[in-house]
């Protein structure tokens, strides 16, 4: 009888415990409703315009001994580069140049922000946290950027340079090899360049009717060859699949392409939409996107790809790592939540 | 021979129960330890398609202003939207407030339905018929979308395998009262965990009829949403897949909405969700099965979702069933190795209110303290189990009848603004 009674209380007690304990949380807690994050952190720009505002008006507030006071870190001392000869060889300042370009000297490492009004000349420096440039701004070899690279105007960027977490010009970018990146946005990405190649004749003529894209869907195909094609080799369907598909050299895809695998696209074949991919993309010598590009995992292109169209921005975007051979173009915006490279394997 | 079926029928539903057990646990370790796949949120295009959102009204000047004001202050190019608020048959003041938005904006362009033919699903065709774009999305009028919702949910319909697109949405007044914050764990565990689960692992994401998009012309190929179900988002979910277009998940675009804050409004709302998710069931349980463009996974996930309104009623048989098995001194079919299947069973049979999944999104939302409410969702689940019996007769009720089915509106409880205004 004993036994019966202890497990009769036992297995109220155990159901009820957990019911109990929660009732009292209920009437001792409130719950807290969620908060719809307002940060715009998918615009490349947000974090680089959020800067440049805070600094401005803060720069309007700098008292006497330049010192300026953040709501978000602790007061920071600006030094004004038009007034500076000598700085010390580890700046724990912001700089602020604002009527002459700025040209610090060699073997400097730049912990805080620089701010510059006018050009910027980065040759020989170590390290720098992140620049504001409202003309153009020139990284020179081997620098390391710790965050962000903003420029109203262009910024050229030398071999083995690795640029942070975001890269955004008003214009055009142009790097050497050997790069590093996680986002970058400008009109105008000229990737694996040399200085002194003419832009002006990089992008490629566009054909009539480049805008056409098809609505048509065609699926489970494998590849784009000479049996789909048109006399021109061209494709005029979009493309859904669940297999790895090949765009054969030369041919033309007057449409979008989902792929639940890998895509290859031939050397100077052209897709006019866009191309998203659950496995790895390739892209190669001479293709040419005039879409966006997307995949969940890694994306590689051959030399003189060319991504999106003068003029328009579009996005190239990978889960994984990007990485780009010589002489690449994209118009917009590269993303990628591991790693892009610029010409790292041929170093 | 009764008996036997009687202990048959028991050890199909625990069966079942450890099934949905399962699935629940793979979904809240694929959630927390396994790779995520992105979403398209982030891609930067400087042509981003024109947009038509409709928003279905029935009596809603409480709410309404809320709704179109978030719109229009949107970051999305005006020049690119077309809202067409749908008002039907309201009796309260939804005309007036509409034609002043009308008035003042020239891309608000409301309807006025004054047809037979009430409810969600008609008003939705109505405003199909008259809207100028291919991307749709649909809000319900007590939704608050942010600034960067639009563009968030266009940015799917980049790919060109993407038939829908459904957002998160978050209670706003969760801190109301016991019932609030329970249906506040329930929608964290339902998007955070589950529907980003299946996005990742690729079955069905679904269309929730509500901050969400579609294109039009895959509902306009069968001459719009079918009247005769109540559950129109379900019943598009399973239309795109079976077609072989994917809905696509956005947990990353999120939008206010308002839960019911009693009980009474709650047990219509769950019954009317069984009702119209049933009748989809009987539409496509074998459209799924048989569907040339589903994969294994998709139709696995796509009929355990399909059926996922039914279980509650084979349930509450168990219940039934386990009593008189009982009473008749049959229970000792809990012996041997079975046992261990019976108490698995036993122990999940809170995934109706998915316990593995509410908890991991708490985690993930960052309310860990609400996880200890979670036991009160024992409430929860009979109180389902009774309401979604109900609906699911209703629904066997209108298939074999072949009745028009009327879609009752959800009470709302916001002050509207001018209430506000006024009280202040």
């Amino acid at each position: 009888m004993i036994y019966i009674v202890i497990s009769i209380v036992l297995f109220f007690a155990m159901a009820l415990f957990p019911i109990t304990y929660s009732l009292i949380v209920l009437k001792k807690r409130t719950s807290e409703e969620l908060i719809i994050p307002t940060l715009l952190v998918d615009d490349p720009k947000y974090f680089t315009d959020l800067y440049r505002s805070a600094f401005r008006s803060k720069l309007a507030a700098m008292d006497s001994e330049n010192i300026v006071e953040y709501t978000f870190k602790p007061s920071e001392k600006i030094v004004e580069a038009d007034k500076t000869i000598e700085y010390p060889v580890i700046c724990n300042y912001i700089i602020y140049a604002e009527n002459y370009d700025f040209v610090p000297p060699e073997g400097m490492t730049f912990n805080k922000e620089i701010y510059a009004n006018k050009n910027v000349y980065l040759v020989g420096v170590k390290t720098l946290l992140g620049i504001y440039c409202k003309k153009n701004l020139l990284i020179g070899s081997g620098i390391d950027i710790i965050r962000w690279v903003d420029s109203g105007g262009e910024i050229t960027v030398e071999d083995n340079c690795s640029l942070g977490i975001i890269t955004t010009s008003n214009t055009r970018i142009i790097t050497g090899e050997n790069c590093l990146f996680a986002r970058m946005l400008a009109p105008q990405i000229f990737l694996g360049f040399t200085k002194d190649t003419d832009f002006k004749t990089v992008s490629k003529a566009l054909t009539n009717n480049e805008d056409y894209v098809s609505q048509e869907v065609i699926r489970n195909i494998k590849s784009v060859d000479d049996d789909i094609t048109d006399e021109n080799q061209e494709l005029h369907k979009s493309i859904i699949t669940k297999y790895d598909l090949s765009i054969l050299d030369g041919m033309k895809v007057k449409g979008s392409i989902r792929s639940h695998k890998t895509i290859r696209v031939g050397d100077n074949a052209i897709v006019y939409g866009n191309v998203f991919a659950e496995g790895d993309i390739y892209l190669g010598k001479g293709s040419r996107i005039l879409g966006n590009i997307f995949t969940q995992n890694n994306i590689y292109t051959e030399e003189n790809v060319e991504i999106g169209q003068n003029g328009k921005i579009k996005s190239i975007i990978a889960k994984e790592k990007i990485s780009f051979s010589r002489r690449c173009v994209v118009y917009g915006y590269i993303e990628s939540g591991n790693v892009c490279e610029v010409c790292l394997d041929e170093q | 021979m009764v008996i036997t079926i009687l202990k048959i029928y028991i050890i199909f539903i625990f069966v079942l129960m450890l099934i949905y057990a399962v699935r629940h646990a793979i979904f809240a370790y694929h959630r927390i330890y396994k790779k995520q796949r992105i979403y398209y949120g982030s891609i930067q295009d400087s042509e981003m398609p024109p947009v038509t959102i409709l928003i279905p009204m029935y009596n809603e000047e409480q709410v309404l202003e809320y709704v179109l004001d978030s719109l229009i202050d949107s970051y999305y190019p005006q020049e690119l939207m077309e809202i067409i608020p749908i008002n039907d048959n309201s009796t309260d003041k939804t005309k007036e407030l509409l034609d002043e938005y009308a008035e003042k904006y020239s891309f608000i362009n409301p309807i006025h339905r004054q047809s037979d033919l009430r409810g969600k699903v008609a008003a939705l065709n109505d405003a199909l018929k008259v809207a100028r774009n291919e991307i749709i999305l649909v809000f319900d009028a007590d939704y608050r979308p942010s600034k960067e919702l639009i563009h968030q949910l266009v940015a799917a319909f980049k790919d060109p395998e993407a038939g829908a697109v459904m957002g998160r949405v978050i209670p706003h007044n969760a801190a109301k009262n016991w019932l609030t914050r329970l249906l506040n764990l329930e929608r964290s565990g339902g998007y955070q965990a589950d529907q980003q689960a299946r996005y990742n692992l690729r079955t069905v994401p679904q269309y929730g009829g509500t901050v969400g998009g579609f294109r039009k012309s895959l509902v306009m190929a069968e001459g719009g949403f079918d009247t005769r179900v109540l559950a129109e988002d379900t019943e598009l979910t399973f239309r795109l897949f079976t077609k072989g277009w994917k809905v696509i998940y956005a947990n990353s675009a999120e939008c206010y909405e308002e839960v019911p804050e009693n009980w009474n409004v709650r047990a219509r709302q769950i019954r009317r969700w069984s009702r119209g998710h049933n009748q989809v069931m009987f539409k496509y349980f074998f459209p799924v099965m048989f569907s040339k463009h589903m994969n294994a996974r998709e139709k696995l996930d796509g009929l355990l979702l399909l059926i996922i309104y039914l279980v509650p009623f084979l349930f509450m048989l168990g219940l039934i069933d386990s009593i008189i098995l009982f009473f008749l001194g049959e229970i000792g079919i809990l012996t041997g190795w079975w046992v261990i299947l019976f108490l698995g069973a036993y122990n999940s049979y809170g995934n109706f209110a998915p316990f593995y999944e509410i908890a991991t999104a708490a985690l993930i939302d960052g309310i860990k303290n609400d996880v200890l409410l979670l036991p009160l969702l024992t409430f929860n689940f009979y109180f389902y189990l009774w309401n979604i019996t109900l609906g699911f007769f209703d629904a066997v009720a209108d298939s074999v009848s072949g009745r028009y089915v009327h879609w009752a509106k959800t009470e709302r409880f916001a002050k509207s603004k001018r209430q506000k205004e006024t009280t202040k």
